[in-house]
């Protein structure tokens, strides 16, 4: 691109969002994703001025980083190209409300956490606690579909996504779904946008589903000899006619990072919702699951402070690291977390915690091994893929990733994924290299 | 049609699991939905994957439509054959594969009845979720295909949050797994999207489906309203106490009187309006929502309110309420059956809405339905022997539609679309919404061969895509 061509478009850009929302040059470098540094920071403000953003994109050739926060900015392969970054931080309007129907719709730019303050008086909320959920917008948890502990109960964003408001790769503006709770209406293409990493459109608005917040939560934790003892409970606790909220297991490092102190090799920290009544009386069936399994009780002061915690446990820290997310089975949990010991030295493993009920491991890696990723991630997935269990770099230093792939092998799937991609983004606007199989 | 495919076909499934006469045809001619009728040129009934798949390219070559079908239970003119061509009727392959209850699921073939998947866990304290009243017959690959509810989505969800993966025989004739009993995995949620597309994506031919741990107790009350209106503000008052019943069911007068001189399930005739309210879940949490539950009611205005004793009361109440629509289908000449939703504040006014449509077009108007998800179920009763009065039913139930997307509402809760609403998805989406779903079909359908007809509006109306039958609408002992 010559420097004319690039003034010219900026100045398009501008005009568009107005100049002070356009950045460049030098000021742009901590807008990097994955080391490659975009032209433009652009931060429309209305759903129109996203189209018209992409309308230019498309017909230009330009490729776009949706973000909100950046807070996973890190998921997801190296762009193999990057002209604007698109924030869509200023669409943060949560448009609507209605506590008796238990929806609220919102822009894609409002934080989980802004959103739960606002629910909170009417003791409703959307109950998604992936690591470092309150910062995160709604937009970003529908490209990464990020699950947390409370998955075990109320699902991840797929669940509570009821409809949502797209601008398409070439700037149309589409909708799907719509905002009340059963719809069978055409295609369910909102889910086609969960998880999807902002390769099939830019979602600038979504209606959700609500919760109530439950009378009283309580947190029951318990130390056990061994994680395959802490799934056991666990495994228990799922099978019993018990309504679990969450059903999240920690290795020793991960529960001595937390700061409850016991001489565990593992633990199992379980939440009930309910009335009084009924977190006394299933918490009272928890603890005796937990204790004829061989746990020890440790006392949780403060839950509510401690959950997100756990799950920003296995967040990166340092650059030098890297996280994993593995998919297995809930009864294969503790063969995944052998499979990570067994691929890299199990000292590089600095923490890990699982939510049983939908066997998710949260893996962070550092040390040594983080660099060596490239070398024994194959053999990470190959153990896994003895029990049909797959593993995601969710992040890792910019220079290790170009030397892996991300996401793994997705099978025959990716064919039609790739026609997905081809039919909703030809030109390949829109996080270009990002996403499985290079989509 | 050419008498090489139908060689080919009969090679492929079997010689007794084909059918080409006409008066074997005609049984597949319609779904429940018994007003458009198209019978398929040759039905064919498979035994494996392999035999679908074999059909299908077999099918793709000849340039012939392809509709899949599952019990034939549906409601929208879904599983019919408009434009002719195949069948795959997936009766056939009715094995459940795999059941994992320490990972709570089961992978079963798409003919496996909803019910008998229930009947073969319950022992062990699961069940499968998704409760279409037509659940005893419909099948789990239609549940899946149609996105299907019933009254316990309410705190469950539909088909789609029940179905974990899927093995799929596209219109391009390859045969794929999407998803599996391990739910966090790379890549596009093409489960998603193919769970609720109606047979336009593909046959599915496998389908994985979450099973749930029953609750540990359950309570089904009864409550009598002056008015539908009344009962419908008591819902919105439940859930915005932080409730979610498993089911928040409403009935008013002449279903419950239809219900009464039929089934005998013991609702109040007197009644005006009934809610039926099941509440699931730990003892303690289940008695504490009872009470609460009791006092809102009393709030809002019950009548009456009493709870099943026994299990034998309770199927007793739900007998009632899923066989309301056949009970209702005895006494009344004809009706005409709507499917919308709006939001559930809205109820009170959307049902005064349907009174008032109702009485403009000098018809009878019955409800049942569910009311916790703002799903309605209008049915609108006349007598074909009335000229003109079929057609007055009609736009009383598109009026009601109209009614229901102007408050915030959708064109189907979980009915589906087919032939039916094809045309009514311009109410709520514009030529670009749709022409992102077609995006989607080209990836799986690209001939549209698939259900040809169904779900995407033609922009020629309803009559010109379908031969309109006679007959009754809705037939006597559907389900809704």
């Amino acid at each position: 691109m010559t420097p004319a061509v690039e003034r010219a478009l900026g100045d398009a850009l501008a005009a568009i969002v107005g100049v002070r929302e356009v950045r460049t040059g030098e000021g742009v470098r901590a807008f990097a994703v994955d080391g490659r540094v975009p032209r433009w920071v652009v931060s429309p403000r209305s759903v129109e001025e996203v189209s018209r953003c992409l309308t230019l994109a498309h017909a230009e050739g330009l490729a776009v980083a949706p973000t909100g926060h950046g807070t996973r900015l890190g998921w997801g392969g190296p762009p193999s190209r990057l002209d604007i970054r698109l924030s869509l931080a200023r669409l943060d309007r949560i448009l609507a409300h209605e506590p008796a129907d238990l929806t609220a719709s919102v822009e894609a730019g409002v934080a989980v956490g802004r959103l739960n303050t606002a629910l909170a008086p009417h003791r409703q909320c959307l109950p998604l606690d992936p690591a470092r959920a309150r910062g995160s917008t709604v937009g970003g948890l529908i490209a990464t579909a990020a699950s947390g502990p409370y998955r075990a109960r109320y699902g991840t964003m797929r669940e509570v996504l009821l409809g949502v408001t797209v601008v398409q790769a070439d700037g149309t503006v589409t909708k799907s779904g719509g905002r009340v709770v059963k719809n069978v209406t055409g295609y369910d293409l909102p889910k086609l946008h969960v998880g999807a990493l902002g390769t099939l459109g830019v979602v600038v608005g979504a209606h959700l589903r609500l919760h109530p917040v439950p009378p009283v939560e309580a947190t029951w934790l318990f130390g056990f000899r061994s994680a395959d003892a802490a799934l056991d409970a666990g495994l228990q606790v799922l099978d019993a006619p018990l309504v679990p909220s969450r059903v999240q297991l920690l290795d020793g490092r991960a529960l001595a990072g937390l700061g409850p102190r016991g001489p565990a090799d593992a633990a199992l920290a379980v939440t009930i919702g309910s009335v009084p009544e009924a977190v006394r009386a299933q918490g009272g069936r928890v603890e005796e699951v937990c204790r004829r399994s061989g746990g020890d009780p440790i006392p949780l002061p403060d839950p509510e402070g401690w959950w997100p915690g756990v799950s920003d446990a296995t967040w990166p820290g340092e650059a030098a690291s890297v996280a994993l997310r593995i998919g297995s089975r809930a009864t294969d949990v503790v063969k995944a977390l052998r499979a990570v010991e067994a691929a890299c030295d199990p000292s590089a493993l600095v923490r890990l915690t699982a939510e049983v009920a939908n066997g998710v491991l949260h893996v962070l890696i550092g040390g040594a091994a983080a660099l060596e990723a490239p070398t024994w991630l194959p053999r990470l997935r190959s153990g896994l893929a003895a029990l049909g269990a797959s593993a995601v770099v969710e992040h890792a230093p910019a220079e290790i990733k170009a030397a892996l792939d991300v996401w793994g092998d997705v099978g025959p799937a990716l064919g039609p994924m790739r026609a997905l991609k081809a039919e909703l983004d030809p030109r390949g606007v829109l996080n270009p290299g990002r996403f499985v199989g290079g989509i | 049609m050419d008498r090489r495919l139908i060689d080919a076909l009969s090679d492929i499934v079997g010689r007794d699991a084909l059918f080409t006469a006409p008066d074997q045809c005609l049984v597949y001619e319609c779904d429940m939905l018994v007003y458009y009728k198209g019978a398929p040129d040759v039905v064919v009934l498979p035994a494996s994957t392999a035999e679908v798949a074999a059909v299908v390219r077999a099918c793709l070559d000849a340039g012939v439509p392809i509709v899949p079908r599952g019990s034939g239970t549906g409601l929208i003119g879904g599983a019919m054959a408009p434009r002719g061509g195949v069948m795959i009727g997936v009766n056939r392959m009715d094995r459940i594969l795999e059941v994992d209850l320490a990972n709570r699921y089961a992978v079963v073939e798409p003919g496996v009845i909803n019910l008998g998947l229930t009947r073969a866990v319950e022992g062990r304290g699961y069940f499968f979720a998704p409760d279409p009243s037509s659940q005893m017959v419909s099948s789990i690959g239609g549940n899946a295909a149609t996105n299907a509810g019933g009254p316990h989505a309410l705190k469950y969800g539909s088909a789609v949050h029940h179905v974990l993966g899927l093995e799929v025989v596209t219109g391009r004739g390859e045969t794929l797994s999407f998803g599996g009993p391990i739910q966090e995995r790379p890549g596009y949620d093409l489960t998603g999207v193919m769970v609720g597309s109606e047979g336009t994506l593909g046959v599915i031919t496998k389908v994985v489906v979450r099973l749930t741990r029953a609750g540990e107790a359950v309570k089904t009350a009864l409550a009598t309203f002056a008015s539908i209106e009344i009962a419908s503000a008591a819902v919105s008052a439940i859930i915005a106490d932080g409730i979610i019943p498993a089911a928040l069911e409403a009935l008013d007068e002449p279903v419950i009187r239809a219900v009464e001189a039929g089934i005998k399930a013991g609702y109040p005739v007197d009644a005006k309006a009934v809610l039926l309210i099941e509440l699931d879940g730990p003892a303690a949490e289940v008695e504490v929502q009872a009470q609460t539950v009791a006092r809102i009611c009393r709030e809002q205005g019950a009548l009456t309110m009493r709870v099943a004793r026994d299990d034998a009361e309770r199927a007793l109440l739900w007998k009632g309420r899923k066989e309301a629509a056949g009970a209702f289908g005895r006494i009344t000449h004809n009706y005409v059956l709507q499917d919308a939703v709006v939001p559930r504040s809205r109820l009170p006014e959307i049902m005064a809405e349907v009174q008032a449509i109702a009485r403009r077009h000098g018809l009878l108007v019955a409800n049942v339905f569910h009311a916790g998800d703002g799903n309605l179920h209008p049915m609108i009763a006349y007598d074909e022997r009335i000229p003109g009065q079929f057609e007055s039913a009609l736009q009383a139930s598109e009026a009601m539609l109209d009614a229901c997307i102007a408050a915030g509402g959708t064109v189907t809760g979980e009915h589906g679309v087919g032939l039916d609403k094809a045309e009514k998805l311009v109410l709520l989406f514009t030529p670009e919404d749709l022409a992102a779903m077609a995006a989607v079909r080209r990836v799986f359908d690209p001939k549209g061969l698939m259900n040809p007809g169904k779900v995407f509006p033609t922009g020629k109306g309803c009559a010109g895509a379908a031969q309109p039958g006679v007959g009754k609408p809705v037939p006597e002992g559907m389900w809704v």
